[in-house]
């Protein structure tokens, strides 16, 4: 029984990680897709389409000021792009600052309603053809909207992820721990993309087609995976276009991914209940990629505690070397922690000597 | 050497934490805490001015 578990576990464990990442590589061999991007320029027909791009906020004094004007300084018509805040009633004065910020209209909730309630006023208040959704602390790169309408000249398109990049305190693409993870996630989007679509959008830069837009149900906690999902199960495509880039800093430390990790896990969890034809095959037109790289992920914390305790029933040369690696591992992860707790404790005391 | 050294380290924590957190995840949807910037702030409908 525990040899059962303990191959069960491995196999599931080695597909997730492993054994997906190549069968999206052969599939996409197989049976490419490719997307009929263009690029529009007022001298072609009616040019660009007209874009509203909202920005949901809460307490952002922080980077608001910032943000909008990354907003206006995007290579795109002024006249063909609506800029939308809606602020989830922000206490930190992010009012006043969007406010001051001329070319931006402002949505306002006076109570607290969440970030789902705060993008479903703003497009409410949104004219374009195109709708961008993007979060308030990342950067976009110049030309990113550009990129990121093109791919609407293909008509199977609904929606259309860009790539976040992590950079490092030296402005390098992070390369360790969460920016490695980071950068195999998306390779993995990019080969969903091209043979169907991706699970999910990016939440910092993505962008859909006004009408295939439904208000988003109270308290949803990812938006950049339930509307691209819809837009999916509606028969379109929501693709990812490595072109069209923003930019963030990696965090700062693994605890703070943590959380922010526990939050998108818990809005996974979430995303069932709120579209459960998603598990069910013939409705979804990308269950295989759904199961293997959303609910895969879900489960691999279960597997690798399967994988341990069977091993502890097992006798034998190779699975008490398995052991003896498994041990390892986890030590050195306890290693990290306390490295990491340290490395927190320095940065604290340098932050605030007088304490 | 050092940078190294910290991957050796870093690696396994992250790779255990970023797992746990799935379990925490699923703890944090049964529990109903999984608001974006305040889970507090989502009971009620917003007047809205503009």
């Amino acid at each position: 029984m525990a040899q059962v578990i303990f191959w069960a576990a491995f196999v599931g464990m080695f597909y997730v990680y492993a054994g997906y990442p190549l069968l999206l590589a052969i599939w996409r061999q197989l049976a490419p897709r490719p997307i009929h991007k263009r690029h529009y320029s007022l001298s072609q027909g009616r040019g660009e389409p007209t874009v509203s791009m909202v920005v949901a906020m809460g307490n952002e004094s922080r980077n608001a000021l910032e943000k909008m004007r990354n907003c206006m300084e995007l290579d795109y018509p002024a006249g063909k792009l609506q800029i939308i805040a809606s602020l989830d009633a922000p206490t930190d004065g992010t009012d006043t600052l969007v406010r001051s910020c001329q070319g931006v209209e402002v949505v306002y909730s006076q109570v607290r309603i969440g970030k789902a309630g705060a993008l479903n006023s703003g497009v409410e208040r949104a004219t374009g053809e195109i709708l961008l959704f993007a979060d308030s602390r990342q950067h976009f790169e110049r030309h990113a909207l550009r990129e990121i309408v093109a791919n609407f000249a293909d008509e199977s398109v609904g929606a259309v992820s860009g790539e976040l990049i992590l950079l490092d305190e030296r402005g390098r693409e992070a390369s360790d721990g969460t920016g490695a993870y980071w950068r195999y996630e998306k390779k993995i989007r990019a080969m969903e993309s091209a043979i169907h679509s991706v699970p999910g959008a990016t939440g910092a830069i993505y962008a859909i087609r006004r009408e295939l837009f439904v208000a988003l149900s109270e308290g949803i906690v990812l938006d950049d995976v339930v509307i691209p999902m819809r837009i999916v199960l509606g028969g379109w495509r929501a693709i990812f276009d490595s072109a069209a880039r923003a930019y963030d800093s990696a965090s700062e430390s693994p605890e703070r991914e943590y959380q922010r990790k526990t939050r998108t896990l818990a809005g996974n969890y979430q995303l069932l209940v709120e579209l459960p034809e998603l598990l069910v095959p013939w409705r979804n037109p990308i269950f295989v990629q759904f199961v293997s790289h959303k609910l895969g992920r879900l489960l691999v914390p279960y597997g690798l505690a399967a994988f341990f305790i069977s091993n502890l029933f097992l006798t034998g040369v190779f699975y008490r070397t398995v052991l003896a690696l498994q041990v390892f591992w986890y030590l050195l992860a306890i290693v990290g922690w306390l490295f990491s707790t340290q490395q927190q404790t320095r940065q604290a005391a340098t932050a605030n000597p007088e304490a | 050497m050092a940078g190294t050294l910290s991957k050796l380290f870093f690696f396994p924590y992250t790779f255990v934490l970023m797992n746990w957190a799935a379990v925490a995840g699923l703890y944090a949807f049964a529990r109903g805490s999984t608001g974006v910037w305040d889970p507090a702030g989502r009971k009620a409908r917003a007047p809205w001015r503009w």
